[in-house]
């Protein structure tokens, strides 16, 4: 008979439960109806008008992750109050999950120390470079503000207690002298979100939380911003909406609002502004402890905010999009993956299987096909991997990416194929022979079935150019294991994107600018929520972070 | 205003009865799958089960009770032995007490009854075979059917369709499988050098229930017979240190170096490739013209490793 469990509205009944109360159903829709109604009164015009600040500082902060908690330790070092404010529960952003890589030179004292010579012209001249792709479309406004700002920002982390390895890392991008260091991860585990994985960000985002705190800031966690909130007649921004908790209220910004919301890779409909193929099958590193959302870019264009330097999001050098790296699981980044201590663990589901030698494994698209030399993982490999597939309800996007392999592919790479190193809740399968793998894939971006024939057929093929010693259809060099060995497995290893390499509009002051080229009074944006150039990592961030709140802070407050 | 027991509604109302969800996989001739209706009143009446019958595929029919509620009730049913649109028909009974009346109501369900699925795997193929000579392969076959495979026959048919070798599946799975039963099987290679293709299929005819097939092509390389020993050696471009665990390919011959980076391959006559793999290293395909036995050493030159950390490391 009828049994309800607390899976929610869902008519799948593969499992013995039916799922659905319908009038628990209604109890719930009921709530969140009343829900939306208040949100959509707060946000009327005419509450706005009479709009009643529930808290007041000098400059507030939405994020407070490696460009909002610089901008509130210089707010506060300029005489300002401030609040910040997160949506997450902790602090840092996608910077504490960073492996702490900090793009910073000009001549600083670690720099002199270990005998680089490097100047702030330098570090102008290489991010303005003709010749690299990663500086070509730089606004050299602010790569120059950038420069310029290095050193001082250098001095800004090691006077607030941040500590740098003492080592180069080497030139990277567009940079010609060695100015990329690390930080030191942070000393305490259970204070770092996936702690087995030299999350060396960890230093850099929890010094500068305690050092902010230390200095006055006030930070508010699980505080979302809904909206700006703008004076009709100046047009100076006032301050922001926010829900915590399932209330609503406003918070009053007297000199200044800075979005260091972090950036909108993680948001489908924005991403897909700058490439149509982005599709919802391509999950975004560092989910699912922080989702890029684009909620500040959002709020400052309901402002009439420009975006800028978008070219940068499409160059195809940055790492916008990456090869998973650790298949099985739904988010398998590079080097970041959540083991069972992890506190992200029970959301992540899995750590994933890091793939050593990609001769282990076939990759097929959604139709069980190969679509490229799986040993490849540059952008022809995800132009490939982002084909049309043939789906005539689907035409942007590829679909899933699964992996396939057998028993001694397993065994080489000494793979565990159980929990908790694959999720079997839609990312990993496996089967007895190849047509019944095909038969188990089963995921929400899978949207029809694998034909147990064609998946056969692909790896009948792959095996035949084992044998002949030659991958005739994608050149694959050497293919050398055959997948032949029961039992066979189904990996997730669709694509998965990285940085937001564009953003709001700023001047040099980090003030947000409009489409008609005027600036938003009292709005900033740094992080990757600003435009400007596409240098992957920290140190664009704490530099317009650390800009934004000093000309904030210095600004003459609302009266 | 104060909470009372709400008086009992009167009078005639009506009830539908509609399918709520049901099985998302297939559904395959002769197991049981799950459907879950909805049985209600628009007035939002919660009664006591009432009667229902339910009237199979078959003809046979069977009396049921089914709660008159706000929620879905689910029920078991049997798919036929054969495959096709099948109907069940679901009738409730008018019913009511006290004044309060429901009246009849109906569904059908029509559902397309699939056959079970087979499917087979070929494994422990030789790296490559001598031509004219018999040699050894693993069969093995799943079925949603389960274990209605056991003792069913496997024929290996050549690329002209010539029946070239069958087998009889066992009835012990495959370690680490769920279901794969399976056999050995002598096969006899071609007389021609070259990439032979067979294709192993399960015969399902004799089955009880119908069976979709999926046959596994497989591939092996035909040789002459090796003799002559090829040592290869392995080392490092930079440091002319040995390389173990390297796979190294002379031909369709293939083995890893130990820890002397050397290995020894057994091959025919004529002309071939040498071919290095290693993560991380990067060797020329060197060819040999194979008369006698020799050595060769050949040199990997490291290449940046492509290790998923190398990017935060210091």
């Amino acid at each position: 008979m009828a049994k309800n469990n607390n899976s929610g509205n869902s008519k799948s009944i593969q499992g013995k439960n039916i799922s659905v109360s319908r009038r628990g159903f209604l109890t719930r829709g009921a709530a969140a109806g009343v829900g939306a109604a208040a949100i959509a009164t707060a946000g009327s015009q005419e509450a706005e008008a009479q709009a009643r600040w529930a808290r007041t500082a000098d400059v507030v902060i939405i994020g407070a992750g490696v460009a909002g908690l610089p901008a509130a330790i210089t707010a506060r070092d300029n005489g300002a109050s401030v609040i910040v404010i997160d949506a997450n529960y902790d602090i840092g952003g996608r910077g504490i999950l960073s492996g702490g890589r900090l793009h910073i030179g000009g001549g600083h004292a670690l720099q002199q120390k270990l005998n680089v010579k490097d100047s702030a012209d330098q570090v102008f001249l290489d991010w303005i470079r003709h010749d690299h792709a990663d500086s070509r479309y730089s606004d050299r406004d602010l790569v120059r503000v950038f420069a310029d700002e290095n050193v001082p920002t250098y001095d800004f982390l090691v006077a607030n207690g941040v500590k740098l390895i003492e080592k180069l890392v080497g030139p990277e991008q567009s940079s010609t002298v060695p100015r990329t260091f690390l930080t030191v991860e942070w000393e305490n585990p259970a204070e770092i979100i996936a702690p087995k994985r030299q999350r060396n960000g960890s230093g850099l985002v929890r010094q500068l939380a305690l050092k902010a705190r230390e200095k006055g800031a006030e930070i508010l966690l699980k505080h979302r911003m809904t909206k700006i909130i703008r004076d009709g007649r100046s047009g100076r921004v006032q301050g922001i909406a926010v829900t915590a908790e399932g209330k609503t209220f406003n918070i009053r910004a007297l000199k200044g609002v800075i979005l260091a919301t972090g950036g909108h890779t993680g948001n489908v409909e924005f991403r897909r502004m700058f490439d149509p193929r982005l599709t919802e099958e391509y999950q975004q590193a560092c989910q699912p402890w922080v989702n890029q959302d684009a909620s500040g870019e959002i709020a400052a264009m309901e402002h009439g905010a420009a975006l800028w330097s978008t070219a940068n999001q499409t160059t195809e050098t940055a790492a916008a999009i990456t090869k998973t790296r650790h298949i099985g699981c739904q988010w398998g980044y590079s080097s970041l993956a959540y083991e069972p201590e992890s506190p992200m663990f029970k959301f992540a589901r899995a750590v994933g299987l890091t793939v050593k030698d990609w001769q282990n494994v076939v990759m097929v698209n959604d139709r069980g096909k190969r679509f490229w030399n799986e040993l490849s993982g540059d952008y022809d490999f995800f132009a490939a991997a982002m084909q049309w597939n043939g789906d005539p309800k689907k035409l942007n996007g590829g679909g899933p990416i699964w992996a396939i392999f057998d028993a001694e592919g397993a065994k080489r790479e000494k793979w565990i194929t159980q929990p908790p190193h694959v999720d079997p809740a839609g990312y990993f399968f496996q089967a007895d022979t190849i047509a019944e793998l095909a038969t188990k894939i089963k995921n929400p971006h899978q949207h029809r079935p694998i034909p147990g024939n064609v998946l056969q057929d692909s790896i009948t093929r792959f095996n035949g150019f084992v044998d002949a010693g030659k991958d005739a259809d994608f050149n694959r060099p050497k293919p050398v294991h055959k997948i032949a060995t029961p039992p066979f497995f189904a990996a997730w290893s669709t694509p998965i994107l990285h940085d937001a390499l564009t953003g709001l509009r700023t001047n040099t002051n980090s003030e947000v600018v409009d489409l008609h080229g005027k600036v938003i009074d009292g709005l900033y944006a740094a992080g990757e929520a600003q435009g400007g150039f596409s240098q992957h990592g920290l140190a664009r961030c704490l530099v317009f972070g650390r800009v934004a709140g000093r000309h904030a802070a210095k600004r003459r407050a609302i009266t | 205003m104060s909470r009372g027991i709400t008086p009992r509604a009167q009078g005639v109302h009506p009830s539908t009865l509609a399918l709520f969800a049901r099985q998302e996989d297939p559904i395959r001739v002769g197991t049981q799958f799950d459907v879950a209706f909805d049985l209600s009143c628009p007035h939002g009446c919660e009664e006591e089960p009432v009667a229902l019958t339910l009237q199979e595929p078959g003809g046979a029919s069977r009396i049921m009770k089914a709660p008159l509620a706000n929620h879905p009730a689910q029920f078991e049913l049997t798919a036929p032995t054969e495959a096709g649109a099948h109907t069940w028909q679901f009738d409730v009974a008018p019913s009511g007490h006290d004044g309060l009346f429901h009246e009849a109501s109906s569904m059908s369900l029509t559902v397309d009854v699939v056959p079970h699925a087979a499917s087979v795997a070929v494994w422990a193929l030789p790296d490559a075979v001598i031509s004219g000579r018999p040699f050894n392969i693993k069969v093995g076959a799943t079925s949603t059917a389960g274990r209605a495979i056991a003792g069913q026959t496997i024929i290996i048919h050549d690329i002209d369709g010539e029946e070239v070798g069958r087998t009889t599946l066992g009835d012990t799975a495959w370690p680490d499988t769920v279901g794969l039963l399976w056999a050995e099987v002598e096969l006899r290679a071609p007389d021609q050098p070259g990439v032979a293709t067979f294709a192993a299929s399960l015969v399902v005819e004799r089955l009880k229930l119908p069976h979709e097939t999926t046959a596994c092509t497989f591939t092996v390389p035909v040789t002459a017979a090796p003799e002559h020993c090829v040592t290869v050696t392995v080392v490092d471009a930079t440091t002319g240190a040995p390389l173990p665990d390297t796979l190294v390919r002379i031909g369709a011959y293939r083995s890893t170096t130990g820890d002397n980076g050397m290995v020894t391959l057994h091959v025919p006559k004529g002309s071939a490739e040498v071919v290095v793999w290693k993560t991380g290293y990067d060797a020329p395909d060197c060819p040999i013209e194979i008369v006698a036995d020799k050595a060769i050493k050949i040199s990997a030159t490291a290449v940046p490793e492509d290790d998923p950390d190398a990017h935060w490391k210091g």
